[in-house]
């Protein structure tokens, strides 16, 4: 699905020493599946998943979505192509403050969808959040509640790809493989990529790709 | 709706944040209709006296020099220095009386500002002829039948808070009786056969421009030393210059001032909103929300605001009026105005142009716009 090509982002390329976030990055990516992305703290992949998912464009190489080049779109098609092919769940959850939770969830849904609100209640339940919790603002949610309304949101348009940065952070043991377990059984159908430095929610992934400083440094396939 | 950014969903849930610009948006709109409205009415009041009422009668006094000019049998006395004019003035078919007569004046007051008009001094057995062209009817007491008697429009009554049989003029007059017609017309009569008027008062239909036009018409020209103190040209320039420029000038800088101020206050207000919501607007746009959708989704919220603001101003600002009309223009006799198309447009284009300063805080919100992987780097 993805097929990544001598990706480098670098910051800072006006000064002398420049930064590299990425580093000559070869990688593909199959259809469907979890992939984990692991490495420390700016080791890069958060870099790595933004340039995927077109909120960032890598200042070298070439990434292929599709056969399309990503690095090319305008921003019209990124914004379509984040709109209806791309789910994203941020590190914090940026859920709008003044909404409930379900509207938070149905904000992402795409226009003339009559099935979205009972999509996001369905979603929602399966996250584990009750339905006393749909009309609750934010601000009166737990972090776990506001992080499992924001992987809601994420899924609402069943996306082609689901981008995870650090989904479970904020979650209980209990809440983080409950929420694993969502993510794993989509995974079955769609491609859904976790960032994160815990290795243990990524028991399940069909690969994980490990990152450090910039490069890839191990790309393990799971034994299935 | 699902899958549009919705103007509806912060309005609903910032009922707080929004009543206030809602509150502030609806007091400028009914201050300044409220005080155009009271303005309008004082113009709206006068308006029958100065402008209608003048258009069927002429007060003037003529210089010795051009009465002379019309070579008079009885140069000795006023009437017969007037007698030729007046017999020429009533040949002419617009022209239904002249009167060489005096006269005094009338006050009106309005919630802002005052009025003088003439009244005339008349024969008793000429007052019914006046107020019949005038089209005014008596409606209590009687007519003036003795010296120093008046009859005062109900208008007028009402407003200077007379009655029947109170005594006005250092006491000289007594008001006998009550009129009614469009022009609030007053009439009195002065001391028989001692009338001391230098002056001359016309009847004239609909139509004549002014004085200038009759006297030329029956070839005694008008110089400068002749005075005319109201006609139709006179009472109109009178009103556009004393009535209408005054209070629109002053309508004009209210209305400045206040939408300079709401501009100013709704802007600071608005950009401070638009800022503690940078992260919603970077979140649409990561979801994949395109700058536009956003800007109109902020122009949207600014709509609804402003138009539950404008009607909400126009409601008060109609209530408030009623109540006034009732406690103080009623009292007054004076004409309320409800409804002011002018100054509702007036306030809608102000409101227009405060809308377009705000697109200046709205586009750079728009501008400031990134996707959140900005915000967390």
């Amino acid at each position: 699905m993805f097929e990544i090509k001598n990706v480098s982002m670098i910051y800072d390329m006006d000064s002398d020493e420049k930064m590299y976030a990425l580093s000559n990055v070869d990688l593909e990516l199959p259809e469907r599946g979890l992939v984990g992305i692991i490495g420390p703290s700016g080791s890069g992949k958060s870099t790595l998943m933004y340039c995927l998912s077109t909120l960032k464009k890598p200042t070298e190489g070439s990434i292929l979505y599709k056969g399309e080049e990503l690095t090319a779109l305008t921003p019209a098609k990124r914004e379509m192509l984040r709109r209806q092919k791309f789910g994203f769940i941020f590190q914090k959850h940026y859920l709008v403050p003044y909404m409930t939770a379900f509207d938070n969830c149905v904000v992402s849904a795409l226009p003339g969808d009559p099935e979205a609100a009972e999509r996001a209640k369905s979603m929602m339940s399966r996250l584990g959040l009750r339905e006393k919790e749909f009309k609750k603002r934010p601000a009166k949610l737990s972090g776990g509640q506001c992080q499992r309304v924001a992987i809601a949101r994420a899924m609402i348009n069943g996306p082609e790809v689901v981008f995870a940065d650090e989904p479970t952070a904020s979650l209980d043991h209990e809440n983080a493989f409950n929420v694993m377990r969502v993510l794993r059984e989509y995974a079955e159908e769609h491609l859904v990529l976790v960032v994160t430095h815990d290795r243990s929610i990524l028991q399940d992934a069909d690969r994980i790709i490990e990152i450090w400083d910039g490069r890839i440094s191990a790309i393990k396939d799971a034994e299935r | 709706m699902m899958g549009h950014l919705s103007a509806g969903k912060f309005i609903k849930n910032n009922k707080k944040q929004v009543a206030v610009i809602v509150v502030a948006l609806a007091l400028s709109v009914m201050g300044i209709y409220l005080i155009g409205s009271i303005l309008a009415s004082t113009k709206e009041s006068f308006r029958p006296v100065v402008v209608e009422g003048s258009k069927r009668q002429m007060y003037l006094e003529l210089s010795y020099e051009t009465l002379a000019s019309t070579n008079p049998e009885d140069m000795e006395t006023i009437q017969g220095l007037y007698s030729v004019v007046v017999e020429k003035l009533e040949q002419l078919p617009e022209v239904k009386r002249a009167f060489v007569s005096e006269w005094t004046n009338f006050s009106l007051k309005a919630l802002l500002g005052n009025l003088g008009s003439e009244m005339p001094l008349l024969m008793p057995e000429d007052i019914p002829t006046y107020l019949e062209h005038m089209k005014s009817k008596l409606v209590d007491g009687r007519l003036p039948e003795q010296d120093y008697e008046m009859v005062l429009d109900s208008a007028v009554m009402r407003n200077q808070g007379y009655k029947i049989g109170d005594k006005l003029g250092n006491n000289l007059w007594t008001i006998v009786g009550v009129v009614e017609g469009p022009y609030y017309s007053c009439a009195g009569t002065s001391a028989r056969g001692n009338n001391n008027g230098y002056g001359l008062i016309i009847l004239n239909e609909e139509g004549v421009s002014g004085a200038k036009e009759l006297f030329d018409k029956i070839g005694v020209p008008l110089s400068k030393l002749d005075s005319i103190s109201n006609d139709a040209q006179k009472g109109s320039e009178m009103f556009q210059r004393e009535v209408v420029d005054e209070i629109d000038g002053s309508l004009h800088a209210i209305i400045l001032g206040t939408i300079f101020l709401l501009a100013v206050s709704v802007t600071v207000a608005y950009n401070s909103y638009m800022r503690n919501r940078v992260n919603e607007y970077c979140l649409y746009a990561s979801l994949g929300y395109s700058r536009l959708e956003v800007y109109r989704m902020i122009l949207r919220e600014i709509a609804i605001l402003f138009g539950a603001g404008i009607l909400l101003g126009f409601a008060v600002a109609g209530g408030m009026i009623a109540l006034i009309d009732v406690l103080l223009m009623h009292p007054l006799g004076l004409i309320p105005v409800y409804i002011d198309t002018e100054l509702i447009c007036t306030i809608l284009a102000a409101m227009a142009a405060v809308i377009g300063i705000l697109q200046f805080p709205a586009l750079l919100s728009v501008h400031r716009i990134r996707t959140i992987d900005m915000l967390e780097d």
